[in-house]
């Protein structure tokens, strides 16, 4: 294994302005499309251990209140997963702001939550793309515990990583009770390749 | 005669590049505020002619900072520089006083024609 | 010259790429006309692209929900932003025949999703490309375990 990655306090700054560009046309088009406005974090950046990860999935596992879709993305050696956690409480507001019908069963709540996923991931996915001139391909989302178990995800010796960069940014959407999180992780060795890209951002 | 310039961002990389996006030639004194409470107390101790002010930002952000300005009446000329680029963004930071918004990553031929448009940078007299 | 004749040569080969590829694409303008259908697409519906060409989506399939798509595509057009649909919203956008007709099991073609914005040279989504990818093997694989959990959580 490689050493573990490391993330200098000017790399860490040039990734959050980098996020908080990209979130903003993701915030614009979700604006748009539910006729709102979205109000926007400081987005986090940080290293996280496998075993603070697994923490987070674990939680989502033992949580009937939350949604969760997963989707790949790929370019230029850089490779990672954008995790869309969604508040069920949040369900019945969208209902309303996307004009879905009356009733909402499971599979309403699918289609809402791959309409904001659409949206939020791609805009996210590509807005930090076109900052470092790269164009993602991004795999179909899939919901998470149906591609993978959880619990497998978090049996000992299964992880091919051990710390890793992620992103998360908080949406909430003033006056209506919405609130969401967006994570995006990348691979260990994605790390070490947008470190170089971004050197040249940070050039004097 | 030198422009006293203040540039307010909570990144470092920001404001580097707001710096660096500034029209070439244009005799500037440029200072830089981390957030808007920083750049409150500056403009409070010596004056500025232009404030280039983020909006998200920990400590005041950007909408609080514009408050401050109006209400305590600072004369200073706010342009509003975010990579929130809502419609209602714009509104709310024009409403609060904000002469322009400039959108995240910074482009310099449009800093260079807003600041001739406010008057603020005189169209280059060698030119 | 023979820079000439390559990138001929090139777009040569892109047609009959996107002619035998095996994933469906169709190309839709603002009106759901349909401008572009290709190979897969023909073999499996049995509608040949002249057919296919200038008619509206909606009304020749009739399977298709036309409410539930215009949702997915308007937000393509408006916000320019790709949208992927998963057999689980809809197990199938158009009612093809399971890939394996003698040894699958499945009654249809399971299917994916994706719709690209295309922008034209004025930089306006006018139309948009749909992907259809057949996902009935992973599906079936999927269902298969789905049910063998379920017995055994039936049994115990």
């Amino acid at each position: 294994m490689s050493d573990l990655i490391q993330l200098s306090e000017d790399e860490r700054d040039c990734y959050q302005e980098i996020t908080n560009v990209a979130m903003g046309q993701a915030a614009d088009r979700l604006a748009r499309l539910l006729g709102v406005y979205v109000v926007l974090p400081i987005p986090n950046v940080n290293l996280i251990e496998i075993n603070e990860f697994k923490m987070t999935l674990k939680s989502l596992e033992g949580n009937s209140t939350v949604s969760a879709v997963c989707q790949g993305f790929i370019g230029a050696g850089i490779a990672g997963e954008a995790l869309l956690i969604f508040n069920d409480a949040s369900f019945a507001e969208i209902a309303k702001l996307l004009d879905y019908p009356g009733n909402l069963d499971q599979h309403e709540e699918l289609e809402m939550l791959m309409d904001v996923a659409n949206v939020l991931n791609g805009a996210c996915i590509q807005g930090i793309g076109e900052q470092l001139d790269i164009d993602f391909s991004q795999s179909h989302p899939v919901i998470l515990g149906q591609h993978c178990s959880i619990a497998d995800l978090l049996e000992p010796n299964q992880s091919r990583w051990q710390r890793t960069m992620a992103i998360e940014i908080n949406y909430t959407i003033e006056d209506h009770n919405i609130n969401c999180d967006l994570l995006l992780l990348f691979t260990e060795d994605s790390v070490v390749h947008m470190n170089r890209l971004i050197s040249f951002l940070m050039d004097d | 005669m030198t422009t006293k310039v203040l540039i307010c961002d909570d990144s470092k990389m920001a404001r580097k590049q707001m710096a660096r996006a500034l029209p070439a030639g244009w005799p500037v004194d440029v200072h830089f505020a981390k957030d808007g409470q920083e750049a409150i107390d500056l403009i409070k101790v010596q004056s500025f002619e232009v404030l280039f002010l983020d909006l998200t930002m920990p400590v005041l952000d950007g909408y609080a900072t514009l408050e401050v300005i109006r209400q305590e009446d600072l004369p200073i000329m706010v342009l509003v520089v975010s990579g929130d680029i809502q419609p209602e963004a714009q509104e709310r930071v024009k409403k609060l006083g904000a002469i322009d918004f400039i959108k995240k990553p910074v482009d310099a031929e449009q800093i260079k024609q807003v600041l001739i448009e406010y008057g603020i940078l005189r169209d280059q007299a060698h030119e | 010259m023979s820079e000439q004749n390559n990138e001929l040569d090139q777009s040569h080969w892109f047609m009959d790429i996107l002619q035998t590829i095996d994933v469906g694409l169709v190309v839709l303008d603002r009106q759901y006309t349909i401008k572009l259908w290709n190979g897969f697409m023909e073999n499996h519906s049995g509608v040949r692209p002249d057919q296919a060409k200038g008619q509206c989506l909606f009304d020749l399939f009739a399977e298709i929900d036309e409410d539930w798509f215009k949702k997915k595509a308007e937000a393509v057009f408006l916000l320019n932003t790709r949208a992927f649909t998963i057999s689980e919203q809809r197990p199938y956008l158009f009612k093809f025949k399971n890939n394996y007709p003698i040894t699958g099991r499945a009654e249809f073609m399971y299917q994916n999703a994706t719709m690209i914005p295309l922008n034209s040279i004025h930089g306006e989504t006018d139309h948009i490309c749909l992907i259809i990818y057949d996902v009935t093997t992973a599906t079936m694989n999927k269902l298969d375990q789905e049910k063998a959990q379920h017995d055994k959580t039936k049994k115990a």
